[in-house]
């Protein structure tokens, strides 16, 4: 299980990057160097029609597929930055809710895993211990009754 | 035959618990501990043991049970010095505060620090210090994690601006990064509880089958208890790595 979203991550160390003085290109090849997730190949995807300056292309494609709101925002900020607008501080207000959205569905996950790990244990591993234990026991009982 | 036995057997262990010492892998007081009690078993089974097997299993399955646990020692180090590193970090934040170079602080951080970690800080500082001469590939295929404190140390150690700011903000970072890391342990923890609860439970079961009744007419119903047992174990994993983010 990942442990948090790319994109999350990836914003976290971006800022960090931006307040240490570097550019979003850099942040994006280092980043990209280490992670392989969609949201990796998406930034990929990004930073070549960015290269080739086909951005609005980009968006198209990535409006179709894309589900989450943060990304679409991200992706904004990205285009915001490439003409020249310093984007730290709409990138912190982007963590914060990112953060908020990230706790939100660990604790919807938290919350639902008990009865999710209850229907393995009730219709696969009840029934093999039962068959187990129950079944030498009949597979006797009915050899002595015939 | 005892007496050779009974002095191989310390030696081996004497040497194998003085091996991982040098290495730094062990403090002084674990050693010492260690020793004490592989000592009083020796002394123990001495006088109350006379059966050679019985002897033999009390001077070696102690050093097994050292190297099992040790295993799982290593494999736990990272995540452990993962969740304490930010405590590291305020050290060495706070010594850059004082006045000191980061080199400075970064030596006696390490200097300060548990055992168990001085070896890996120790490492990171030879990397920063002599990053010239030294292979940072080699580093990266260890730890990851020791990998992105390289990275960040040799930033703030090469360009003297801002560096107490950048490292403050590696640090917020790592503690917003634990914290999930944590909650997703939790779900981990409890995945993990259910499988060997349960797996404990079957094999017993098993065994108590295995003794009560002849096996040889059950096989077929055996093996399908067993494979949906197996099929269970599957989906309580599946169902643990099924997070998709959407965020």
């Amino acid at each position: 299980m990942e442990h948090l979203a790319s994109s999350y991550q990836f914003v976290l160390r971006l800022i960090e990057d931006l307040r240490a003085g570097k550019t979003l290109r850099m942040s994006i090849q280092a980043f990209l160097a280490e992670n392989h997730s969609d949201f990796a190949k998406n930034l990929l995807n990004w930073h070549i029609h960015c290269e080739k300056g086909q951005l609005s292309e980009f968006k198209i494609a990535f409006q179709k597929s894309n589900r989450s709101v943060f990304q679409d925002v991200l992706f904004d900020l990205f285009c915001l930055n490439m003409s020249g607008s310093s984007i730290l501080e709409p990138l912190e207000a982007l963590e914060q809710e990112m953060r908020q959205a990230s706790r939100q569905q660990m604790d919807a996950h938290l919350a639902q895993l008990p009865f999710k790990l209850l229907l393995p244990l009730l219709f696969l591993q009840f029934p093999a211990l039962l068959l187990l234990i129950l079944g030498p026991l009949l597979f006797h009982l009915l050899k002595e009754v015939q | 035959m005892i007496l050779f036995s009974k002095i191989f057997g310390i030696y081996f262990g004497y040497s194998v618990i003085r091996f991982y010492f040098s290495k730094k892998l062990l403090a002084h007081q674990e050693m010492t501990k260690i020793v004490s009690v592989y000592f009083s078993l020796q002394v123990f089974q001495t006088f109350f043991l006379h059966t050679i097997f019985l002897q033999w299993c009390f001077i070696f399955v102690p050093i097994a049970l050292f190297f099992g646990a040790h295993f799982i020692f290593i494999k736990n180090l990272e995540s452990r010095f993962r969740y304490e590193f930010p405590v590291i970090l305020t050290n060495l934040i706070l010594q850059m505060k004082m006045g000191q170079s980061f080199r400075a602080s970064l030596l006696k951080v390490t200097t300060q620090s548990r055992p168990r970690y001085r070896t890996i800080l120790a490492s990171i500082y030879d990397h920063v210090a002599f990053s010239q001469q030294q292979n940072d590939k080699k580093m990266a295929q260890g730890s990851v994690f020791a990998w992105e404190i390289l990275r960040t140390f040799v930033q703030v150690d090469q360009s003297s601006h801002r560096s107490v700011e950048k490292l403050e903000n590696f640090r917020t970072r790592l503690i917003i990064l634990n914290e999930f890391r944590r909650r997703s342990g939790q779900i981990r923890g409890q995945i993990l509880l259910q499988a060997y609860v349960l797996i404990g439970i079957y094999v017993l079961s098993f065994a108590f089958i295995a003794c009560s009744f002849p096996l040889n007419e059950l096989w077929n119903l055996l093996l399908f208890s067993f494979l949906l047992f197996i099929a269970g174990l599957i989906c309580l994993f599946l169902i643990g790595r099924r997070v998709k983010w959407n965020i």
